[in-house]
């Protein structure tokens, strides 16, 4: 738990998450921090528990409100679960980039809202990392919001993700994450949106025609951390910061190599056809008129803050 | 350390009685206050593992058995069944198990099977000269198609665990739970031989016409489960849901249920629900616990010492649930082994299907052996017979459940073949 | 869902005569009976009530994509809720019923007081943790305040108020039933009928 004092005098972090070991969260994301943190020499060691093994995101947030565990990986939209409005991160067309993302978090930008989570939640924000942009994937080529029509889209089904169906203009439907492969597959659905290392991780490629590369939304990896954190001293504060800062800069590059491996399979192998001419200006236009009208107080804050902050 | 005297202490409790979910939440609640977590981190360990679509199935399968059950379907299949084999030598034999197979179709828990089919068959083989020694060994055997046939509530948990399709392995369970049914055909084919004071009774086309369309409409049950899966218009909670909607409206028209047995309906559906859930919500707490002391990977380090062989893995998966399900609740093992397993199944390239099929049938022979065999207390309590003479009188039926076990070690394709053939 | 058999009151019948109390499980007579009964009859009914509530939801989650509404994309959260309610507000009917799942090796020990002390040991194991998790459960009400579900934003300390009820449902009937037990000796029900198969089979709602 929280801080356990180990054999040698030192603190044990607990950091969990719910990748598997061989997704870039694990290898470029959680091994780095481990690694820098220990490299420190400053008292503190890290102990990973991948795969949800500590329990699935929504139980672990509490895990990690409550000291249970140290150090978690987190998507913004669950995170909204302990203060809505962090959930904005993942709106769809909020960020232009992966780079995007990662100026806002380094800049002073997101300064109100990591404050204002971290007031609500007590839960502090050490920094975040774009895992890829959100695709689609359907029966049907979609190039430009009218191509949603008619089509039954999976979205998860938390908040954010359902608005982002909404101001994208797609009929959201319910499939529970675990039924989605037989759904796509049967037909119960005919398509659904995930980032590309997601969708070749659950094989949706075998039972999808058209990925249509619409770069819906940044897939937001914020690395938080429980009550441990105030009680570390200011070196191993900046200790954690800095190992935190070493797998954010280092994760892009792992993600892109992924993705890019990936897409090139797919392109020779045929599995699933990629639509690389979507109407992105189209799809953003709609979505910034959407949100800048149904989004209020704070988490309209949040969303103005992430448009100011591109670069 | 730390694992052994928690291990050794579930053990104890389980032996003194203490109920499955509580010998293992009990425990797991001490640990985390020991090792200075905090307290309620177990019961939203509890809770998470609960809140889950896919489990979602599972009362939604329960509900559907009892509505079969109360609507008279089992009545229906023996009848049908009965009416089939009335001239075979030792046809009851048959029957008990084609009525099992019938309803393993709308009946996803080899308990609910027992519970239903043993008050009407065996005193029937009584009536014609049948041991009760044999009655007790067929329908116990039989009782266990229902958990293996979809739809089977270990296949929701499994599928559930493994993130693997339910559609998969509802398909890749329907011919192990054939052989499973040819296979106890073929004791009672050995078995009625020793029998000398059956009575057999008549055949007529006219009685296997009236009876067959009697049980036409509850066949449509299955069909609308499987075929809304398969047909792309049903995920399976919700087809559990649809072929429960399905035989209430069928026991309507039946006027074998009305609205006012809704409630006691419902209410055997929570018993039986509650029962099962806080077990797979408990194992969730101590797999937790499990996780937290590295015991995974400890136990993936030993196996792969061991072995590199898939087939040698696979003698080794069923030969452990074999032993574990006899001393813990197949729901529970499946909770806490799965997770462990499937790694390093992955690991030696076995097709998660297959090894799911051979964990839930290896788990459910368990079943008729003492101390946990929950379908020997059913079939002992609802035939005032004791449980030493029920475990002995399944002893012979057990050969061909273990026999399908080899078959899906060395011939993976009975597993295998449906699914590709259907495309899943 | 009460039993028919008429109640006796506590204390007449002979300890560990054959059928010394009447109904399934431990359920104690008379007017403590009556008031075990009616708690029972309101946790079955909420219970039965989330069940029904699971059945209606997923119906209107697999029909409404094949309607021309607007989807309601909170039925798969709320009908997982409705399985956690289910399960843990069930969890003390079962103690009176007997009904939870366990190995009955002990019940076939002699010599029979050692096979009652072991029954009320057991009794008191539920008991404690019973109580423990109901702790749990008033801990998570308190602490978990500011976080909701992520649908329909129903605060998660509404979530544990049903488990919280099942706990301490279950601790207290696990006390009752370890008193009850070291009076009067095991019910004569747990060793013919009522077992498991009022888990898991027909008889339950066949008797009630
Ligand atoms: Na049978
Ligand atoms: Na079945």
């Amino acid at each position: 738990g929280g801080g356990d004092s180990s054999g040698s005098g030192g603190v044990e972090l607990t950091l969990a998450h719910s990748y598997t070991e061989d997704q870039p969260q694990h290898a470029c994301g959680a091994e780095v921090i481990k690694e820098e943190v220990e490299a420190a020499d400053a008292g503190m060691t890290v102990e990973i528990y991948p795969s949800s093994q500590l329990g699935a995101d929504a139980d672990r947030i509490a895990s990690v409100q409550s000291g249970d565990i140290d150090l978690d990986i987190q998507g913004a939209s669950a995170l909204a679960a302990a203060y809505e409005p962090i959930g904005v991160i993942d709106a769809a067309y909020a960020f232009e980039s992966t780079e995007h993302l990662a100026a806002f978090f380094d800049g002073e930008a997101s300064d109100t809202v990591k404050a204002d989570f971290k007031d609500a939640s007590g839960v502090s924000v050490l920094g975040a990392w774009s895992a890829g942009a959100r695709q689609f994937t359907a029966s049907e080529p979609i190039r430009e919001p009218a191509d949603l029509d008619g089509l039954r889209m999976r979205f998860p089904g938390s908040p954010q993700f359902l608005l982002n169906a909404e101001a994208l203009g797609a009929q959201p439907t319910e499939v529970a994450y675990e039924e989605l492969y037989l759904a796509l597959q049967q037909g119960v659905v005919d398509g659904q949106e995930n980032p590309i290392t997601n969708i070749s991780a659950t094989n949706i490629a075998e039972v999808q025609d058209y990925l249509s590369l619409s770069s819906h939304a940044q897939n937001s990896n914020l690395i938080i951390a429980g009550p441990v954190y105030d009680e570390l001293d200011a070196d191993q504060q900046q200790v954690l910061d800095d190992a935190v800062a070493t797998a954010v800069d280092g994760l892009p590059a792992c993600v892109e190599e992924e993705e890019t491996a990936q897409l090139e399979e797919w392109a020779s192998s045929g599995e699933i056809e990629i639509v690389d001419d979507v109407d992105v200006e189209a799809f953003s236009a709609q979505t910034d008129a959407w949100f800048t009208d149904n989004l209020e107080g704070e988490s309209l804050a949040v969303y103005e803050a992430i448009k100011s902050s591109a670069p | 350390m730390t694992v052994a005297l928690l291990l050794i202490g579930i053990l104890v409790l389980l032996l003194l009685r203490v109920p499955v979910a509580f010998s293992f939440l009990g425990p797991g609640l001490a640990y985390l206050v020991l090792t200075d977590q905090s307290v309620g981190l177990a019961m939203r360990l509890v809770t998470n593992s609960t809140a889950s679509f896919p489990l979602l199935a599972v009362p939604l399968f329960v509900l559907l058995g009892v509505l079969a059950n109360r609507a008279g379907i089992a009545d229906r299949l023996f009848d049908f069944a009965l009416a089939l084999m009335g001239r075979v030598r030792g046809g009851l034999g048959y029957v008990s198990v084609g009525v099992s197979l019938g309803f393993s179709w709308m009946s996803g828990s080899a308990v609910a099977d027992a519970a239903a089919l043993s008050k009407v068959e065996i005193p029937a083989m009584q009536r014609n000269g049948y041991t009760t020694r044999f009655g007790l060994g067929v329908v116990g055997s039989s009782a266990l198609i229902a958990p293996v046939m979809p739809p089977s509530i270990p296949a929701v948990i499994y599928a559930g665990l493994a993130a693997v399709s339910t559609g998969a392995l509802f398909a890749a369970s329907v011919v192990p739970a054939l052989l499973m049914a040819a296979g106890l055909c073929v004791v009672v084919f050995v078995l009625v031989r020793r029998q000398p004071d059956i009575v057999q009774t008549g055949f007529s086309w006219a009685e296997v016409r009236r009876t067959g369309l009697r049980v036409l409409a509850p066949v449509g049950a299955p069909v609308l489960i499987l075929g809304g899966i398969l047909g792309g218009w049903f995920t399976p909670t919700e087809a559990a849901a649809v072929g429960a909607l399905y035989m209430l409206l069928l026991g309507f028209a039946y006027r074998s249920l009305d609205l006012r047995v809704l409630p006691s309906i419902f209410v055997e559906t929570v018993l039986t629900t509650a029962a099962i859930m806080l077990i797979v919500s408990s194992a969730a707490l101590l797999g937790f616990v499990l996780a937290r002391e590295r015991v995974p990977q400890l136990l993936s380090e030993l196996v792969l010492g061991i072995t590199d062989d898939a087939t040698v893995f696979l003698i080794l998966v069923a030969l452990l649930m074999l032993v574990l399900g006899t001393v813990i609740d197949a729901t529970a093992v499946l909770v806490l082994i799965v997770p462990i397993l499937m790694p390093i199944g992955l690991r030696l390239d076995v097709d998660p299907v297959v090894l799911g099929v051979l964990m839930i049938v290896s788990l459910m022979i368990g079943l008729l052996t003492p101390p946990v065999g929950t379908v020997l207390y059913v079939l002992s309590s609802t035939m005032k017979v004791p449980v030493g003479e029920v475990f002995k009188a399944s002893v012979p039926f057990t050969i061909p459940l273990l026999a399908v076990c080899v078959l899906i070690i060395f011939v993976p394709g009975v597993v295998t073949w449906l699914p590709t053939r259907l495309g899943l | 869902m009460a039993p028919s058999e008429s109640a006796s009151p506590v204390g007449v019948p002979p300890p560990d005569a054959p059928d010394a109390r009447p109904g399934p499980g431990t359920e104690p007579g008379g007017a403590l009976g009556r008031v075990v009964r009616a708690i029972t009859g309101i946790e079955l009914g909420v219970a039965a009530l989330a069940t029904a509530m699971i059945f209606v939801l997923v119906l209107v989650q697999a029909f409404q994509r094949y309607l021309p509404v607007d989807g309601w994309t909170w039925t798969g959260e709320l009908s997982r809720y409705g399985l956690v309610w289910l399960t843990f507000v069930a969890a003390g009917v079962l103690v009176t019923r007997d009904g939870h799942i366990a190995l009955q090796v002990v019940d076939t020990l002699r010599p029979a007081w050692l096979v009652r002390a072991v029954h009320v040991l057991a009794h008191l194991v539920v008991a404690a943790t019973g109580a423990g998790f109901a702790w749990a459960c008033w801990t998570l009400i308190q602490e978990s305040g500011n976080l909701t579900t992520p649908s329909l934003q129903i605060p998660m300390s509404f979530v544990y108020a049903l488990p919280l009820v099942g706990f301490v449902s279950t601790a207290v009937r696990s006390l009752l039933a370890a008193v009850l037990v070291l009076r009067y000796g095991i019910p004569a029900s747990r060793e013919r009928d009522a077992l498991p198969v009022s888990v898991n089979g027909p008889e339950q709602g066949a008797r009630a």
